[in-house]
């Protein structure tokens, strides 16, 4: 879309090394010291607003640094209309940025316009394969590219599903022609709650369609993992990640944490681990 | 078969009303029930809204508290719910719905706190705007001025309160080291609500400049802008507060109606 005309920024698109979500306390950190980050993630919807500080700052960022943007609140998987001023402003802030990777949930989070802010799970049903296959395929029509979809965690399981989770993401990206963000903590959470092998959700992901993962911390609850981004990967995910990693070869990988937000150093740490596990002399290059 | 509008529907429906065993026959069970399930997505739902009103009004959740703004967040949510997918937008209309909230009715107070919050919020985020074209404003023809239509920077409020909400407004600012005291006898004040350097201000108006931003926010020319601030107040010097609102980018811009030179 943007073949033609000249880029804005100097940094380009997003390497398949480990990067960083970028919060709100560390913006003046990243902005002063300038560390070593192959690359950052924001939140689309923290950038919807026209102007202020935060584009200021993201503005100086992303000149120094390839940038992805991750929405949260598109509400693919719903049966309200799509939103039209969501979509204008997505649109807008991609024309901005020029965001090396654009990507969203597996999910719905409104009805009757009235939204829950929340990554809410769809029944696993060919009735809802196909709505949301459409809607994927008509935001990237809409958008002029492609968007990476994330598989989610969830807490439970529709009586009406009939595919298994990771069929149906795969068969979404078939369909839509989107990629898969595979946020690898989010399968384990979900395999630990529901009771299936994480390995064969990684063996039902085609290969070629992978093009960012995603890692964080889970919270247990005792019953159940709540996948809360407020804590360190844990010791079973870096082992999946390898997994993970071994299959899909090397792509782009994010640290996220979102709740009790350590200090940077902590985050470059964590992305440290994943490169080093992206880096393993088996690992095929993408 | 559509069953998904119906699943989405009943489904966003036992969440808002912490109904959670309404869906439980469409909930596979084994391990946890179906009601502490739905209550996991209760509570994140309405964390993450409510965590987005704290954002928003901060100087509110002062004044009442912590504890007391999560059950006044819970009874906003309840009424006017979130209208988008980006959470900086749930929150405004909560200066109207804290009118009528019945806990809060003696803290006359507190409705326009909350406006000014939001007015403050919008601000921060709106659009950015470069000075006014001197240049351009001086080749325009003097007998041409009074049909001027000036224009105030995008990122900019007119907020008048019967109550001193700027001071209540500073002294919860974290940063406040000032005179904590508030006059709430000391009447109301008329609001110019800016950013600088990123940050946002708050300048009280006396009663001619808030005439003549007020004519111009509504669209009035100058002529009419200006009989507005001589009207609120006879010694309104016109030159020095035009220079002067130009300097400070209050306005930003100007349109001429017709050819701005002979």
């Amino acid at each position: 879309m943007t073949g033609s005309t000249a880029r804005r920024f100097e940094a380009g698109p997003i390497p398949a090394q480990a990067g960083i979500g970028l919060r709100t306390p560390h913006y003046g950190e990243v902005l002063q010291s300038r560390p070593p980050v192959a690359w950052w993630e924001v939140h689309s919807e923290n950038f919807f607003a026209e102007g202020g500080r935060p584009h200021a700052i993201l503005e100086r960022i992303r000149n120094d640094y390839p940038l992805s943007l991750h929405g949260v609140g598109l509400s693919l998987g719903s049966t309200d209309p799509l939103d039209q001023w969501h979509l204008d402003k997505l649109k807008g802030l991609i024309e901005r940025y020029e965001p090396g990777l654009v990507s969203e949930h597996l999910c719905w989070c409104s009805v009757g316009q009235s939204y829950l802010n929340d990554l809410l799970p769809l029944p696993y049903t060919e009735e809802a394969l196909s709505h949301v296959s459409r809607r994927i395929e008509t935001v990237q029509d809409y958008l002029g590219r492609e968007l990476l979809i994330e598989n989610l965690s969830s807490y439970l399981q529709f009586v009406q599903s009939t595919i298994p989770e990771w069929e149906f993401l795969a068969e979404v990206s078939r369909r839509s022609g989107c990629g898969i963000l595979l946020d690898v903590n989010n399968i384990y959470v979900n395999a630990r709650n529901f009771g299936f092998a994480p390995q064969a959700y990684l063996e039902a992901i085609p290969i070629e369609a992978v093009k960012e993962m995603h890692l964080a911390g889970y919270e247990d609850e005792g019953d159940c993992l709540i996948d809360t981004h407020g804590r360190a990967v844990d010791a079973a995910v870096w082992d999946l990640y390898a997994q993970a990693v071994r299959r899909f070869g090397r792509v782009p990988t994010l640290i996220e944490w979102d709740t009790d937000i350590p200090a940077l150093g902590v985050l470059r740490e964590e992305a440290a681990r994943a490169q080093a596990i992206m880096e393993a002399p088996h690992v095929r290059v993408a | 078969m559509s069953a998904l509008p119906e699943l989405q529907r009943r489904f966003a429906d036992a969440i808002r009303r912490g109904e959670t065993g309404a869906l439980a026959g469409e909930i596979r069970p084994g391990g946890l029930t179906g009601a502490r399930r739905l209550g996991i997505y209760r509570n994140n739902v309405f964390t993450n809204q409510r965590e987005a009103l704290r954002t928003l009004y901060p100087v509110i959740e002062r004044l009442v508290g912590a504890a007391f703004f999560e059950h006044l967040a819970a009874e906003y949510l309840r009424r006017h719910g979130s209208p988008a997918g980006d959470l900086n937008r749930v929150g405004e209309h909560l200066g109207e719905f804290l009118c009528g909230f019945e806990p809060v009715r003696e803290l006359l107070y507190l409705p326009d706190t909350a406006r000014l919050e939001w007015f403050v919020h919008r601000v921060y985020h709106g659009p950015e705007h470069g000075p006014l074209d001197v240049g351009r404003l001086a080749s325009v023809a003097p007998e041409r001025y009074e049909a001027l239509r000036f224009v105030l920077h995008p990122a900019t409020a007119l907020f008048a309160s019967h109550y001193p909400v700027h001071r209540i407004w500073q002294v919860n600012q974290p940063d406040y080291a000032g005179e904590q005291g508030v006059d709430l006898e000391r009447g109301g004040v008329r609001l110019l609500v800016q950013r600088r350097e990123g940050r946002v201000e708050l300048r009280v108006l006396d009663e001619a400049d808030w005439a003549f931003l007020q004519a111009v926010a509504a669209g009035a020319d100058f002529g009419t802008a200006c009989d507005a601030a001589l009207g609120a107040a006879g010694g309104f010097d016109l030159d020095t507060a035009l220079a002067r609102l130009i300097q400070d980018r209050t306005l930003v811009d100007f349109v001429c109606p017709v050819s701005e030179v002979d």
